[in-house]
């Protein structure tokens, strides 16, 4: 390709101004600020327009803002250029209101416009289909600014041994990994991984995805331990539920406790347990013993006073009664005991007599004396008549009395018996003794039904109480509900954060993995072709002393000796040797990326200015040689590339001095 | 004759954590009180609408989450409601487990909870039969209500069940399944059915009616539209029935799904504007302040636009009840052309196109279209731009 001539109707400091390029080399020369960058921009902007490469929708690059015409209204203008020998015009009207471009065959005028359909950029890509690259592909590729021309150079001003050739070597593996000198396979990997670590890993606690993990499992372990917690409160609140009828039944003693406490449980009765369940304990005991004396319930107790005063009155009275042997051997004895007795018992006459007789006696003494002692006398002798009298009747009576007496106490002692026996009879029992078994074993029913009613009585205390103190477990389980909804939200919203986070993760490790395989891919594909070439470069340029490039994994460039097999460092060859490779190489990575359409112009950017003369005249005659093949526009600001070509080639061949003057 | 008027809703989900909206703790809060609202609200309808029957087809609650005020206030709610009487049949959220609620509570006497079965509540007043089935677990396999038949058929005859409706005898689900096509043969009027949040039409099979109400309150972002509950009438004349239906829109706030066609937009702002004029144009606009939006992003953006979701949300966050903004929006480079290349980005996305275009078993390959998607844009930032944001 190479550019025949622009017409420049109003471009950043450009406004109606023509220009016409050699085939071969072209000094543009022009002190600062005289529009030389302005010149290569409208060159691009003639082919690729203002807009953004590579996206889909038009976004604008700051050439529309920054190239605006300084005078006049126009914006835009011509470019002629020629490709395989086909001429072509290309009109551009770069207003973002009016845009515009159209393409036209140079010679018949023919407008090949519809030949390129607009992308959705509205861009037709006429300049890609005939050069084979992109505005950024052709900026890279054929465009040297200063800081890129001189390999050698860095090497020369004294910067660190090998920085120069180094970057060359870097350019060099993202050429031969991913076809572009400017896209860096270990620089997109590095940002790749460097995104990777800012998300982290479950191995880096303080990023992003470990805290994620940990979030996610801490409220997995608050949400089943406030599930256990849940179920066991509704658990007990369905035990709980049970009280009321549990209470109901034991006041009724229709139910066993344990079985009741057994479904409530320690949780529900807490401290209380032990007590309840001891009590419970108590309550089946008893309700066994109950079982063996309940048959007494009924059992009438009510006589055993009673029966016991009866039957002990009737032992007395058995042992009073004499025997009838007893009575017949001891009648003498017995008689007078029982006349004693008797006398002294039963005689009130005798002393009756004796009282009056001393009362009398006494009262005379007092109130008359002289006939105190007849008095005296009298009532003597009536006392003692008195007093053998009634011993005298006592005595006769006695034998006849202690039979009546005996008769009577065995009439009596009967009486006894036969009551007893009734009562006997009522309580349905035997005898005496089995009345008493009978006796405390109702006295045990009665002791044990109090005593299951105690426990009743207390047990339902209990259970009143669990059941209002249940409020504030009915509370705790409101809580945990509603905190077990939150932190189910938090734990909802932990996941999608690792979600997103482990999805991050996936495209960014995919990613990686992807371009490493595409690397290798085109390392495989490309860098055979490339390093051909550039073996068949060093072998031009350094007359076949050298053929084959290497470059090791610390970006170290090295030259193969075909002689020896010897690997020599690039650096170690002439600075000038070296430059001529780095500029012989942008055009034959053109070439390549091109698919081999060659004759890509070479746009050399003001890029010489610090170098001596004897350097640039070297490279100045290697680029002649080159603008045999290519087009080369050489922008400088300085003279001295003007003079040594001269002196380089006095009659003025091979290349052409297009001046841009002062103010334009 | 006979005639019942009914009230059929379902599927309210009280105290439910609500889960899957993004809803912080205070919302959510909010929210799960409105959905007892929503309870009153269908209690208010039914005295203004003087039905006989108002049928609960199950997840009434969240048994996980439910909290035992609530079952008190419901209990009080709907035993206010008598003479109405009042069916509910336990669904797949809301078990009559033993230790549930539905186990524990004394409810009121207007309250009839169905638990396994199928059963029957003869209302011989209205000359009604209610059938009824309650879950008493999570997950229903046997299809129990495939057998059940209507004993009266001169009398009116429901069923109330959280099931799916399947087609096809082979048609297989964990929610009481029931083949649409014999549910002719059940001899019911009426199928007051819950499970489905999305309310259907009321379907005729048969002589058979049934319908699924939808969740009268939505739950999430995959309950669009508008929700409810069917109010229904049946007349019966001689073992002919008439069902008149009505359905009735409770819900206090809706959710709206909206893609945003970002493309063009160069900064945050304009993305912000793009979003709220896209919003203007809905139905959306009127009550936003009031219910939940997940806005999409899609388009495509300069590349160098970073966007972060957050920053996006919390400058639009006092305009919406709730905002969930979801980036699908594509790094604008230009695949076709780039994809044509030799060099490493050209090959890059073409082995990345080949993945997105193969069919390929994503789970078992743990990625899916969207991590290849978001690959394709981290590569080519890395590669064009040289360096990676979140995407």
């Amino acid at each position: 390709m190479k550019i025949t001539s622009l017409y420049i109707k109003g471009y950043g400091c450009f406004t109606d101004r023509e220009f016409h390029f050699g085939e071969g080399l072209n000094l543009i020369y022009g002190p600062n600020e005289t529009g030389k960058s302005t010149l290569l921009s409208f060159i691009l902007a003639m082919l690729y327009g203002h807009k953004k490469p590579g996206l889909k929708r038009a976004s604008y690059l700051e050439e529309q803002e920054s190239m605006l015409p300084w005078q006049g209204e126009a914006f835009g203008g011509t470019l002629e250029y020629v490709v395989r020998g086909v001429g072509y015009r290309v009109q551009r009207d770069l207003h973002k209101d009016r845009e515009r471009v159209e393409l036209f065959e140079a010679v018949t005028g023919r407008e090949l416009s519809g030949d390129f359909p607009q992308d959705s950029r509205r861009e037709r890509l006429f300049a890609e289909a005939h050069l084979g690259l992109n505005r950024d592909l052709f900026l890279r590729t054929t465009c040297v600014r200063q800081s890129q021309a001189g390999v050698a150079n860095k090497q020369m001003g004294g910067a660190e041994d090998g920085a120069g050739t180094s970057e060359l070597a870097a350019r060099l593996l993202n050429l031969q990994s991913t076809g572009d000198e400017e896209v860096s396979v270990q620089q997109a990997l590095n940002c790749l991984q460097t995104r990777l670590e800012e998300i982290g890993s479950q191995k880096a606690p303080s990023k992003p995805y470990a805290r994620t993990v940990l979030k996610v499992t801490e409220f997995t372990r608050r949400l089943t331990e406030l599930k256990l917690k849940r179920d066991k409160l509704l658990q007990n609140e369905s035990a709980l539920s049970l009280t009321k009828t549990a209470i109901r039944e034991l006041d009724s003693g229709s139910t066993d406790p344990l079985k009741c406490l057994k479904k409530l449980g320690p949780e529900v009765l807490a401290g209380q347990w032990q007590r309840v369940w001891e009590f419970a304990q108590r309550w089946a005991k008893i309700s066994i013993e109950i079982k063996g004396v309940q048959a007494f319930r009924e059992f009438p107790g009510e006589y055993r006073d009673e029966l016991l005063q009866l039957t002990a009155r009737a032992e007395e009275l058995d042992n009073e009664i004499p025997k009838t042997d007893e009575f017949k051997q001891q009648p003498k004895a017995n008689a007078i005991t029982n006349a004693k007795a008797k006398s002294i018992g039963y005689s009130p006459i005798l002393l009756a007599s004796v009282l009056v007789c001393c009362v009398g006696g006494a009262l005379l003494a007092i109130l008359y004396t002289p006939w105190f002692w007849i008095g005296v006398a009298g009532f003597g002798v009536v006392a003692v008549v008195t007093a053998l009298w009634a011993l005298g009747g006592s005595l006769l009576q006695n034998n006849r009395s202690k039979e009546l007496d005996r008769i009577e106490q065995q009439i009596r002692l009967t009486q006894l018996n036969k009551r007893v026996g009734e009562l006997l009879q009522v309580a349905g029992v035997p005898d005496l003794e089995a009345y008493l078994s009978g006796c405390r074993k109702r006295y045990a029913w009665e002791e044990l039904n109090r005593e299951t009613k105690q426990i009743n009585e207390y047990l339902q205390s209990i259970l009143v109480a669990v059941q209002s103190g249940w409020a504030e477990r009915v509370k705790e389980l409101n809580q945990i509900s509603q905190e077990l909804a939150e932190v189910e939200g938090e734990l909802d919203k932990a996941n999608a954060e690792l979600a997103t986070l482990s999805q991050e993760r996936a495209a960014l490790e995919l990613a990686a993995g992807c371009i490493r395989e595409a690397s290798e891919e085109v390392h495989r594909d490309f860098a055979p072709r490339l390093n051909a070439r550039i073996g068949r470069l060093i072998n031009d340029i350094t007359q076949g002393r050298y053929n084959q490039v290497r470059v090791d994994g610390s970006l170290n460039l090295r030259v193969l000796t075909p002689e020896t097999g010897s690997l020599v460092p690039l650096s170690s060859l002439s600075s000038g040797t070296v430059d001529q490779f780095n500029l012989a190489l942008r055009i034959a990575v053109a070439d390549l990326l091109t698919g081999g359409q060659g004759g890509l112009p070479l746009i050399l950017d003001d890029c010489f200015g610090q170098w001596d003369d004897e350097r640039l005249s070297g490279i100045l005659a290697y680029l002649l040689e080159m603008a045999q093949d290519n087009q080369i526009l050489l922008f400088s600001c300085q003279q001295r590339e003007g003079n040594i070509l001269a002196a380089l080639n006095p009659r003025e061949q091979g290349y052409k001095v297009l001046n841009l003057g002062h103010n334009i | 004759m006979q005639r019942v008027k009914f009230l059929h809703c379902g599927d309210i989900h009280l105290d439910a954590p609500l889960t899957g909206s993004g809803l912080g703790a205070e919302q959510a809060a909010l929210r799960r009180s409105e959905l007892k609202e929503t309870l009153g609200r269908i209690g208010q309808l039914a005295k203004a609408e003087q039905v006989e029957l108002l049928f609960i087809s199950g997840d009434l609650w969240e048994q996980g989450y439910v909290r035992k005020q609530t079952v008190t206030a419901v209990n009080e709610l709907l035993g206010c409601l008598s003479p109405v009487r009042v069916f509910i049949a336990p669904g797949n959220h809301d078990p009559f487990l033993q230790h549930s609620f539905y186990q524990t509570t004394a409810w009121a006497d207007n309250i009839h909870i169905f638990r396994g079965g199928p059963s029957a509540v003869e209302l011989p007043a209205l000359d009604t039969v209610v059938y009824g089935y309650g879950y008493e677990n999570y997950e229903v396999k046997v299809p129990v209500l495939r057998d059940l038949r209507a004993a009266n058929q001169q009398g009116i005859n429901f069923l109330v069940a959280h099931c799916q409706v399947v087609s096809g005898g082979g048609a297989n689900s964990n929610y009481l399944p029931l083949d649409q096509q014999t549910i002719p043969h059940l001899g019911m009027d009426y199928l007051a059915l819950g499970h489905v949040h999305q309310a259907s039409k009321v379907i005729k099979s048969g002589d058979c009616q049934w319908a699924y109400p939808g969740s009268p309150e939505p739950l999430g972002f995959d309950e669009l539209g508008v929700h409810g509950v069917i109010v229904g009438e049946i007349t019966k004349i001689q073992g002919q029935a008439q069902i008149s239906t009505t359905w009735v829109t409770l819900q206090k706030r809706r959710y709206y799904d909206l893609r945003v066609d970002i493309s063009g937009a160069g900064t945050p702002e304009e993305v912000v504007a793009l979003i709220q004029e896209r919003v203007k144009e809905t139905e959306a606009a009127k009550n936003r302040a009031e219910d939940f939006y997940r806005v999409t992003l899609t388009g495509f953006i300069d590349p160098d636009l970073v966007l972060v979701e957050q920053e996006l949300a919390l400058a639009l966050a006092d305009q919406f009840f709730q905002l969930r903004l979801a980036n699908q929006s594509f790094p604008a480079y230009d695949l076709e052309r780039l994809g044509k290349g030799l060099d490493l980005v050209g090959v890059y996305i073409r082995k990345m196109q080949a993945l997105l275009a193969l069919e390929v078993n994503w789970e078992q390959k743990d990625l899916n279209q969207e991590v290849v998607s978001k690959a394709l844009a981290y590569g080519l930032d890395a590669l064009l731009k040289g360096e990676v944001h979140r995407r």
